[in-house]
């Protein structure tokens, strides 16, 4: 996993999902923040880095998508239904 | 430091905060605390310290794991135990567990969960009353389940019952508990041959990554891996189901919404979750790698911290009418402390709140009568430094 293509990403949490674990925030502190109303993922495209796909596999509610933000290709959990 | 308090605060406990946690909560402040192991450490016990101390990779659990670190338990785990790694090899691990503890992977289980629930709640209701609640129900609903997910054969569940007991038990030495832990051990490891052989629809067998890749755990991890598993997936729970009902009674008129719906049943369980105590002091303590700010207090490089997560999960700044159930308080599952939080968020935590949501609707629903026999400050909890453990809970209905 951790040989994925390096490039622009954009990172977004469904708050449907979230159990709130604080995981993410805890394996990739850059790229996560938490408030009241829970967490939350930069808002703006990042480089993909290792951190960043720890955090979106340990994730236990699979809460986290990561996908290109440069072309349609799609990162995500193998049973993580597809979304347009 | 001569100012540090003693810590656990009382040599007896029950479900209440103690009032020494109202004070901490009104400072906002870190407090020093004598531990009985190791000496001195840093107890956080507002929602805000206990979440950053948990969450923040500046704490960590393996400088923590020594015999001279300041801790509740007599207990020191081995090196390879996933509550005793920071990353990166904590979050390899976690990465091979993650995919059959995830909420929808759980979600696989709830029939199963629901029958033994149902089950087990017969067989107390048709037998005499009162009953013991923690022997019916809260002792043998986690270890079935649990068992059920590690692929564990009916006739062999008795052997994971009596290591949970002997690891549980805090009055036998050390050297009685490694003993226990090594013939456990031996168990696991045939088990784990086993499935190497006949692979299954069960967590061992999918863990058991193809040789060489990183997903395959080694012989020590994968051991370690289920001890931990056995030892989080039965005896928090146990405890759990038994003081929830418990919290549940001080409100008995939530019974008849939860056996209604069950989206209620699970925002009252999210409640329970809150509001009951487990760890006797809180959880495990971290030690500061770097000086690291905590509110105001500056925690030096290898400090102590201990987070306290009953009491941040009753801070008054955090929730309103905080002893309470209270349903629909904002924020989601992840508004309280109860699981954990962070990269040692609890990893059965979908698997826990399953049981609980389908025990507490089945209570609800079959035995909407259901009390307690002796008053809840009559209640006996087992004496010890780290479990807020009821022996037995005597009901009727």
């Amino acid at each position: 996993m951790t040989s994925a293509g390096r490039g622009w990403v954009l990172v977004t949490i469904d708050p449907e999902r979230c159990l709130g674990s604080g995981m993410c925030q805890a394996l990739s502190p850059a790229r996560f923040t938490w408030d009241e109303e829970g967490m939350h993922a930069t808002a703006t495209p990042v480089l993909l880095t290792d951190d960043l796909v720890q955090a979106a596999e340990c994730c236990p509610g699979e809460a986290i998508s990561v996908l290109s933000a440069s072309d349609d290709h799609t990162r995500r959990r193998e049973h993580e239904p597809l979304q347009p | 430091m001569t100012d540090a308090a003693s810590y656990p605060f009382r040599e007896h406990h029950d479900l209440q905060l103690e009032p020494e946690f109202r004070e901490i909560h009104s400072a906002c402040a870190l407090t020093r605390v004598r531990l009985p192991h190791g000496g001195v450490a840093w107890l956080a016990a507002t929602y805000e310290h206990v979440r950053q101390v948990l969450v923040d990779p500046a704490f960590s659990r393996s400088l923590a794991n020594r015999p001279t670190a300041p801790r509740l338990s007599s207990e020191v785990l081995p090196p390879t135990s996933i509550m005793a790694m920071d990353a990166p090899d904590h979050t390899r691990l976690r990465r091979a567990l993650a995919p059959a503890f995830t909420s929808s992977a759980v979600e696989r289980v709830r029939p199963h969960v629901r029958e033994l629930v149902t089950e087990l709640l017969k067989q107390m209701l048709g037998g005499p009353t009162p009953a013991d609640f923690v022997a019916a129900v809260a002792a043998p609903l986690p270890v079935l389940t649990i068992c059920g997910l590690l692929g564990v054969p009916l006739p062999e569940v008795p052997v994971f019952e009596v290591f949970a007991q002997a690891l549980r038990n805090r009055r036998i030495t050390q050297a009685e508990r490694e003993s226990a832990r090594a013939s456990f051990e031996r168990y696991v490891l045939s088990l784990v041959e086993r499935r190497r052989r006949e692979p299954g629809d069960d967590v061992i067998s999918s863990l058991l990554g193809p040789l060489g890749s990183e997903a395959d755990l080694s012989q020590r991890e994968l051991v370690d891996c289920v001890i931990a598993l056995l030892v989080g997936g039965i005896g928090s729970p146990t405890t759990f189901l038994a003081s929830a009902l418990v919290v549940l009674l001080r409100q008995p008129e939530l019974l008849p919404p939860m056996a209604a719906d069950h989206a209620t049943a699970a925002d009252v369980v999210e409640e329970l979750l809150r509001l009951v105590p487990i760890g006797v002091g809180g959880g495990f303590v971290r030690v500061a790698c770097r000086d690291t700010l905590v509110g105001e207090t500056t925690v030096l490089e290898g400090e102590a911290v201990l987070p306290a997560m009953f009491a941040a999960n009753r801070d008054a700044a955090r929730f309103d009418d905080p002893d309470r159930i209270l349903l629909g308080r904002p924020g989601g599952p992840g508004r309280h402390l109860g699981m954990g939080q962070g990269a040692h968020h609890c990893i059965g935590a979908s698997l826990g709140r399953l049981q609980a949501q389908e025990l507490f609707s089945a209570v609800a629903l079959l035995a909407p009568d259901i009390g307690l026999v002796r008053k809840e400050e009559d209640l006996r909890y087992r004496p010890g430094l780290v479990v807020r453990e009821l022996d037995e809970l005597h009901v009727t209905w």
